[in-house]
């Protein structure tokens, strides 16, 4: 090894252990939770841009494009910024990894430090250390022996759930108390949670799959896809209100079968799903379908028949309208089916009618659109469409996350930890009986994470020692207050 | 019955009214008997405001937990919660005086908007879900209420002591103290969101305005949290971050009023 590379190699690992020990800050962690709230803020401000407009570059950018009356001239930079779409923007998933690879050396480096802390159970102390606390008190001129002043503190210490070692030596006691000995590692359970939950949410968005665009017309069936060989049944959409029109109830009774053979059935609401093989069926939208019917009048043979649901807003002749569509001929060509426009009075197509417009699928050339009323065939080529009647659709939310188990697991890892770190801090008390020190003094120190409350509870169990320690002295007027923390009081 | 419910949420908006003129009046002339009666008319203001919605509870057959009426109720029912617990657990009377009047801003809010009983919409139909959701989210923004306060009080003391207002450690232990009540039940409200969101959407988290808003709430205390180890945070900083956090919560608890998503659920 020549001088430069030795150079380079110190230069190397001091870099890599200043890295270390910027992921490890608590100021470094600070402020990235800062910056991810203040990412967060901005997500919850500013408008999203939905999941159906992100698929495409080009829907993104007319989304975009709608904003600009709202932002003006800020939209293109807010738009580079990817404020529309920030949970899914680069410099938030760093800042989120960031997080992650700082939790995970934060946790191993200060677990041996932890450890040692949980471990160290000293019971004989020496006489500085009951100087140096931030919680102490001292009970000087015993009027007992050093034997019977331990005992009072062991009864008083006991009876407040502290696990108590003594040794007696001849004329002095030496006394170790603590309480949720171990509650300090609860930090690891939740930042190991918090580990565990964003793996399982990046895990479950590899493997799963959730899709918002199964549309089911009333009595037919569709196929669910994704590699599964489901299939759904609609047997009915029903929509209940109550007498002031606000809904009351939307269910669909769902059968599901599998290679073509029925497997279960169930009836689906908004907080009911159906759930067959981990995936699961939710209860999304509704509206209405139309039932059509293609005949080859030479054959008389059936092309199509089924319901089309119009679950889709296109631009047709001027106005939003809900669409559906189906197929012929093997996908060559494409029907849609046009409705009624629903928020304004349409003077084109009425309610009882609908238009369809068929193209070849392949260079999407428009063939020929056509205005049909309920039940009058209309013929082309020696092709018959009819529009039989109107039902409803369901609209079901298909999803697929293998990672759901995980993320509850490591959810209830991360609230037991918080429970556990803030509802029971950890405590300790040491205590020194010295018959041998002038005059005979009990000293008592304790320790436990700062404003963890310990201030009234330690002033509480010295009140509660005074009395025990000299029941004469129980008659006078004492208050808590004259035990400001780290205060001494003579007896 | 719905008659009882507003006769009880009158009587406590005076109760809760008097005895922020008795803290007031507490704090300025150091009474002890004046501070006894302040609490004893808070208590009995909390006492109709608990029975206020009992009533309604009893009236719509379900936690009273879904209108804005409502939430704004139990929104300042959980703060008046809080404040008795932190008041009787730090013998801490001059605290009422800054907690109180976001409590009767709240009811005074809540006495504008229309109180009356309507029906569920199908997302908002799982009961039990629903009841500990808010119920806990109620607690928990009452805590931190009761910490913003005393960030206020830590704010207005100052370094070199104002005498009619405890020591700014005691103010800070306190907002600690509240935070530490809050911050786990915040964290629960949230498990417990993704939860039914994942029964009635398919979704467990979705980013929707009003759970990223939550977030950022959590967030706040998070940092709140974490600042406690630093010494350069204690402090002013810190009363700051409740301050900030505490905004977010009222901005979480009344975002449906402007933003957007799933939890104003619409059919289609
Ligand atoms: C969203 C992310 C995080 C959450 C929800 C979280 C949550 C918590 C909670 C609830 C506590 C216990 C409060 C206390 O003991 O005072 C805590 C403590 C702590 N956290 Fe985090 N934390 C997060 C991120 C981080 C990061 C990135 C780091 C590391 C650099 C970190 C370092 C610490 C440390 C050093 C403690 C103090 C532990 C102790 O005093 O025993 N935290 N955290």
């Amino acid at each position: 090894m020549n001088d430069s590379s030795v150079t380079q190699s110190i230069i190397s690992a001091a870099s890599a252990r200043r890295l270390w020990r910027l992921l490890c800050s608590a100021r470094f962690a600070l402020v990235l939770i800062l910056l991810i709230t203040a990412a967060c803020l901005a997500g919850a401000l500013i408008i999203q841009a939905p999941d159906e407009v992100l698929r495409y570059p080009l829907d993104y950018n007319r989304w975009v494009e709608g904003l600009r009356p709202r932002f003006g001239t800020f939209t293109v930079v807010m738009d580079y910024l990817g404020l529309f779409r920030v949970f899914r923007t680069w410099w938030f998933n760093t800042l989120v990894g960031l997080l992650v690879i700082s939790l995970f050396v934060c946790t191993i480096n200060r677990f041996p430090a932890l450890w040692r802390l949980v471990r160290y159970r000293r019971v004989k102390v020496g006489q500085s250390f009951f100087e140096a606390g931030r919680y102490r008190a001292r009970f000087a001129s015993l009027s007992i022996s050093h034997q019977e002043a331990a005992n009072a503190a062991v009864a008083a210490l006991r009876q407040r759930h502290y696990q108590v070692t003594t040794i007696n030596e001849d004329n002095r006691s030496h006394i170790y108390a603590e309480r949720h000995r171990y509650s300090r590692f609860g930090t690891f359970l939740t930042h190991g949670g918090i580990i565990m939950a964003i793996a399982a949410a990046v895990w479950g968005n590899f493997f799963g799959f959730s899709d918002n665009s199964l549309v089911i017309p009333d009595d037919s069936r569709r196929a669910v896809g994704h590699g599964t060989e489901l299939s759904v049944l609609n047997e009915g959409f029903t929509e209940e209100d109550y007498p002031d029109g606000r809904p009351r109830d939307y269910r669909s009774d769902l059968v599901i079968y599998e290679e073509g053979k029925e497997v279960k059935r169930q009836t689906v609401r908004v907080n009911e799903p159906v759930e067959y093989k981990g995936i699961r069926f939710h209860q999304a939208f509704f509206g209405n379908a139309a039932v059509i019917k293609v005949r080859d009048t030479a054959t008389n043979r059936v092309l199509f028949e089924d319901g089309v649901a119009l679950a889709y807003r296109k631009e047709f002749y001027g106005e939003a309208r809900p669409v559906g569509f189906f197929t012929l001929f093997d996908g060559r060509l494409l029907v849609d089916v046009v409705s009624t426009a629903q928020d304004a009075i349409d003077d084109y197509i009425q309610p009882g009618q609908v238009v369809i417009v068929v193209s070849q699928s392949d260079n999407n050339t428009m063939l020929f659109s056509q205005k049909l009323s309920q039940r009058e065939p209309f013929e082309v080529a020696g092709i018959e469409f009819t529009f039989l009647r109107e039902k409803q659709f369901t609209g079901l939310t298909v999803v697929k996350n293998p990672a759901v188990k995980f993320i509850w697991l490591a959810t209830t890892l991360m609230v037991l930890g918080i429970y556990t770190v803030l509802y029971f801090p950890s405590r300790r008390i040491w205590v020194l009986c010295n018959q041998s020190s002038q005059p005979p003094t009990l000293f008592l120190v304790g320790a436990a994470p700062r404003l963890s409350g310990f201030n009234t509870e330690f002033q509480r169990l010295a009140f509660a020692l005074e009395q025990g320690l000299s029941p004469s002295t129980g008659s006078e007027e004492l208050s808590l207050d004259d035990y400001k923390n780290g205060e001494e009081r003579r007896l | 019955m719905g008659k009882m419910s507003l006769y009880f949420f009158s009587a406590a908006f005076l109760s809760l009214a008097a005895s922020f003129l008795l803290y007031l009046w507490y704090l300025l002339k150091r009474g002890e008997g004046v501070g006894r009666y302040a609490t004893l008319v808070n208590r009995l203001g909390a006492a109709f405001l608990t029975m206020s919605l009992l009533f309604r509870s009893i009236v719509a057959g379900r936690g009273p937990f879904s209108n804005q009426y409502e939430f704004t109720v139990a929104f300042a029912w959980g703060i008046v919660i809080a404040y008795i617990y932190i008041e009787r657990s730090f013998q801490f009377r001059s605290l009422g005086v800054f907690v109180l009047p976001v409590v009767l801003g709240l009811l005074g809010y809540a006495s504008t908007v229309p109180s009356t009983v309507e029906p569920l919409v199908p997302a908002l139909q799982n009961n039990l879900l629903l009841t500990v959701h808010v119920s806990v989210a109620v607690i928990a923004y009452g805590t931190f209420a009761v910490a913003f306060a005393a960030a206020i009080m830590y704010l207005c003391q100052s370094r070199r002591s104002v005498n009619w207002m405890p020591p700014q450690d005691k103010l800070e232990e306190v907002s600690y103290r509240s935070v530490v009540i809050g911050f786990p039940m915040m964290v629960l409200v949230l498990v417990l969101g993704a939860l039914w969101a994942n029964t009635a959407w398919g979704r467990y988290w979705g980013w929707d305005p009003k759970e990223t808003a939550t977030l950022v709430t959590a967030l706040l205390y998070v940092g709140y949290l974490h600042a406690y180890n630093l010494r350069g945070w204690r402090g002013t900083r810190s009363a700051l971050l409740l301050i900030l956090g505490f905004v977010a919560t009222v901005f979480t608890f009344f975002g449906n009023l402007f933003l957007g998503g799933l939890h104003s659920y619409s059919g289609f």
